[in-house]
């Protein structure tokens, strides 16, 4: 989902289904793209995104929201070391190349940015552990 | 008469005021949301499309962020993406009260809305006010 492999996501949601897996979180991302007929421009979306964001990315995780809307919708957190400015930027970044991505295929840009919202946002600062030498 | 200025200005002192308190930071991430929408939906920005949606009563808030996803200028894109986190943002902190909330997202609601109101206004309100809601 995060990195634009559609497949792989289906290929989850089967075997979920073969398992019985009473919830399966690919099968609910996978409805959200289907019913918003995005599901031929998810991948090369996903993919532009990650190119952006490829060096600064520590994680990045996805939900579901249906709160004040009337369809589901996708949020994908994209967790950075970085400051606001540099986060600013990153944003603004992967919005210029997906715009000039769906001008390029001559694609509807706001049909993808209205189902998934890929947010950048600071991710934890890393403690290094701190060694204390004990004293008999 | 209070302004979208009025109610981010109440959010940014509240959250410095408390910026331990975890309530606190829910009601400053919900409160910037709303500095930046009703600021969004003023005359001089989003008039066309609350004239278009009068009497709507549900999903008005994400068809708001959609319609300004529409828009082909540049500035406009990244408001609307600025909108959607900070309601992304809003329904954290109003509706999954028992999910972790860090005060980075309640800073990220100050600092986005502050954006909005102050600095885009600049590049974006000239397209918006020409555009009629579909």
């Amino acid at each position: 989902l995060i990195s634009g492999n559609i497949d792989f996501l289906r290929r989850v949601a089967d075997e979920d289904k073969k398992n019985d897996q009473k919830v399966s979180n690919a099968a609910n991302y996978l409805a959200i793209i289907n019913r918003s007929g995005i599901a031929g421009s998810f991948d090369d979306h996903q993919k532009i995104v990650s190119s952006v964001l490829r060096s600064t990315r520590t994680w990045a995780a996805p939900d579901i929201r249906d709160e004040d809307r009337d369809e589901q919708s996708l949020v994908i957190y994209h967790w950075v070391l970085a400051d606001r400015a540099t986060r600013n930027r990153l944003q603004s970044e992967i919005l210029d190349a997906l715009r000039a991505h769906y001008q390029n295929i001559k694609d509807d840009l706001s049909r993808s940015l209205s189902v998934v919202l890929n947010r950048v946002v600071e991710g934890p600062q890393m403690v290094a552990p701190v060694a204390v030498a004990s004293v008999a | 008469v209070i302004d979208a200025r009025d109610i981010i200005d109440d959010a940014i002192d509240s959250l410095a005021l408390g910026k331990t308190l975890e309530a606190r930071q829910r009601a400053v991430a919900s409160r910037s949301y709303y500095a930046a929408y009703h600021f969004l939906l003023s005359p001089a920005c989003g008039q066309p499309f609350a004239v278009g949606t009068s009497g709507r009563k549900s999903g008005f808030h994400k068809q708001f962020i959609n319609w300004l996803y529409q828009s082909k200028d540049p500035s406009v894109l990244l408001v609307a993406h600025k909108l959607d986190s900070l309601l992304d943002n809003r329904v954290l902190a109003d509706y999954k009260i028992t999910k972790f909330f860090s005060i980075k997202f309640a800073q990220d609601s100050v600092d986005f809305a502050s954006e909005i109101i102050d600095i885009d206004l600049q590049s974006y309100n000239s397209v918006l006010d020409k555009r009629t809601y579909p």
